[in-house]
């Protein structure tokens, strides 16, 4: 009894769940590009001034989705909700050898979603550091 | 003078053999189709099949049939004005009528002779040589081969002529001329689904092989010039620059004939094959590049044409006026079903079944009377599946505002919540709520992003603030749920903002009343745990997601 009285107390104190979808368009994805990759890194603790287009690669997250130009998948990826109020979003292309063609690095909070103005995150590619 | 003859026969086809590929060649990887080695094996050996998909050798005659879109390699001599010491080549030209097209193929051609009696003079007598007889003459003549297709799905029977020339290939002198005179019978296209399936296979190959061709000729002329039959002209280039030009024209000519019969299969009355027929052109046609796709024209107009352009499956150019409608916000609600439809019409075609679902599904919640935008499968299939699934039987609304003080980290805050559905396929993406002053003005508004998976919910969050309401102590609100474009989708309290009293200390925010929880708690647990827990502080826990991503 007691352990059950506890364990409705500790429900009660986590109130309920406020998600926010997000949908996210990728633009100016290179003809060259032969891989897609983007990654949802959890929380405030990487900022894109850490991240180059050297190191991108090399950021290791488990919300990650990959698409191959070679085989034929539509040009979408879906990712899962993230219980965190904080990410910091990366995306880059790959040339057939795998070299880093574009980058590109948004950190956006919760309350940011609210505000974006076509309900939309834009995020352009760029061929350019970080 | 046949011993000369043999040796310069000898000499063309040692120069017409193909050249081995280059193995510094560089392919632009992004526009190829690129395989596994050993399907590129397989390929190979069905070179033969898919050379006569789209081109099966004839005899020239009156009774040649040909099914719509297809196309035939055709035999043709032509008498030589005079012998020639270097290679030649053949070309069609001249073509008029519009229902046949003549392959760009420059094709390499052999020497041979004809003897003819002196009285039975040919058109092309001016051409003979006199042997030491009077009473037989030897021509020299040009045999070679050409491409022609049926370009409409018109059954009959059609003629039409053209000139075959043959022509020096390092001078581009013209050496010999003869008219062709074609007369086909045009047969129903084919709708067998092997061939189908290997038409596919077929406009694919022959599109990379183009591209390889290209991709040499850039690489032996440097230049980036784009390829046109207008290059083909001997004389002008050099002779290996010509022979890959040549070589790039007639794999085009051929992907286009595989894509063409394509197309005429998806026009005929077999379900089977035109579904087969519209999915192998959805995975073969170039896809547009939306990413800042604008659109200029008027709503209406710009509908049309998607339509229209879906219609004849320019599947690029419909995307691109769907992307660029999609983003300018500006149709009204029954438009944007129509647009949303259309755009799982498209992506129905693409094989992108989850998308066509979801545009489909969106386009039906705003107007669930919406009958396919377009009558063939797979596009109808698709869109009575989703019909019939009736997600949605009445069309999304608004539900009737609520109003409650809540207290967030000890603040006390006015929330105003609107319930938009039903919403299964997520069309609303935010919306605005506002509050009206007794005199009529706006006082308040807040623009915010829908939350909530089946019904969407839209929360403002307002300063609880005694100002806000009018002298009866009731809100003015006037609600809108938009989609990601910002296009009203439903709307409250327009153009009369509704009337709201404000509950207190309610919380909403996961669309179900706390009592149910805490009631069904209390048939569980001990009251008192209950009443224990209700003391600690609630704070709700914020997460981000799903997230779907386009690119």
């Amino acid at each position: 009894m007691r352990g059950s009285s506890l364990a409705l107390l500790a429900l009660c104190a986590c109130g309920s769940e406020i998600l926010r979808p997000l949908e996210v368009d990728v633009l100016g994805l290179s003809a060259r590009a032969e891989i897609f990759v983007i990654k949802v890194v959890v929380g405030s603790g990487l900022t894109c001034d850490q991240v180059s287009r050297e190191s991108v690669q090399s950021v290791e997250t488990p919300y990650v989705s990959r698409w191959v130009r070679s085989e034929g998948q539509p040009r979408r990826a879906n990712l899962p909700t993230i219980e965190d109020e904080a990410v910091t979003i990366l995306a880059h292309s790959e040339d057939a050898n795998g070299a880093t063609l574009q980058f590109v690095c948004r950190e956006l909070s919760f309350e940011e979603i609210a505000n974006l103005p076509s309900g939309v995150l834009e995020l352009t590619l760029s061929r350019r550091e970080g | 003078m046949n011993a000369a003859l043999l040796l310069l026969t000898a000499c063309l086809a040692a120069q017409s053999e193909p050249k081995p590929p280059d193995p510094d060649a560089v392919l632009d990887v992004s526009k190829v189709d690129r395989a596994p080695a050993s399907r590129d094996d397989a390929l190979e050996a069905m070179r033969p099949e898919l050379e006569a998909l789209t081109g099966q050798p004839a005899q020239a005659g009156t009774d040649l049939e040909l099914p719509a879109g297809d196309s035939v390699l055709l035999p043709v001599e032509v008498p030589l004005s005079r012998p020639s010491s270097g290679p030649l080549v053949l070309r069609i030209v001249g073509s008029r009528g519009g229902r046949f097209e003549f392959g760009p193929l420059l094709s390499t051609v052999e020497l041979g002779t004809t003897s003819e009696a002196s009285g039975a003079a040919a058109p092309t007598s001016k051409r003979k040589r006199h042997r030491r007889s009077t009473k037989a003459t030897e021509t020299i003549v040009a045999r070679g081969r050409y491409l022609v297709r049926s370009t409409d799905m018109k059954p009959g029977l059609v003629r039409e002529s053209a000139n075959a020339d043959v022509v020096e290939l390092n001078s581009g002198v013209l050496v010999g001329r003869t008219r062709i005179e074609l007369s086909a019978r045009i047969l129903e296209p084919s709708t067998e689904l092997s061939a189908i399936e290997k038409l596919e296979v077929a406009a694919r190959h022959f599109s990379a092989q183009r591209l390889e061709a290209e991709t040499s000729l850039r690489k032996t002329t440097g230049s980036s010039a784009p390829l046109s039959p207008e290059a083909l002209k001997p004389g002008r280039v050099g002779a290996e620059a010509l022979q890959l030009i040549a070589r790039a024209l007639e794999h085009a000519f051929r992907a286009e004939v595989a894509l063409t019969r394509l197309r005429f299969a998806a026009a005929t009355k077999n379900d089977a094959a035109v579904e087969a027929a519209m999915l192998a052109l959805g995975r073969l046609l170039p896809t547009a590049e939306v990413g800042r796709a604008q659109s200029q024209g008027k709503p209406r107009d710009e509908l049309n044409a998607a339509a229209e352009h879906l219609r004849v499956l320019a599947l690029d150019r419909a995307e691109v006026i769907v992307a660029g409608l999609r983003r300018r916000g500006e149709l009204s609600r029954a438009e944007l079903s129509e647009l949303l439809a259309l755009d799982g019409a498209i992506a129905a075609v693409r094989g992108q079944s989850g998308a066509a679902e979801k545009s489909m599904g969106r386009a039906l919640c705003l107007d669930p009377k919406r009958s396919s935008p377009d009558p063939r499968p797979p596009i109808r299939t698709r869109f009575e599946a989703v019909k019939s699934a009736a997600r949605c039987v009445s069309a999304l609304h608004l539900d009737a505002p609520e109003a409650y003080i809540t207290t967030v980290n000890g603040q006390s805050e006015l929330h105003v919540r609107v319930g938009a559905g039903p919403d299964p396929y997520g069309v609303v993406a935010g919306g605005s709520i506002m509050l009206y002053g007794g005199g009529g003005g706006i006082i308040a508004e807040r623009n915010v992003r829908a939350e909530g998976e089946t019904d969407r919910v839209l929360l403002a969050v307002f300063p609880d603030d005694e100002s806000y309401r009018n002298i009866e102590g009731v809100l003015l609100v006037q609600a809108s749920a938009k989609d990601v474009s910002g296009v009203i989708l439903a709307s409250v309290g327009d153009p009369v903002p509704m009337r709201l009293e404000v509950g207190e200390h309610e919380d909403y925010s996961t669309g179900v009343p706390w009592w149910v929880w805490v009631g069904g708690g209390l048939l569980v647990l001990a009251g008192a745990g209950v009443a224990t827990a209700m003391l600690v502080p609630r704070e709700d826990v914020r997460g981000i997601g799903p997230i779907d991503v386009s690119f």
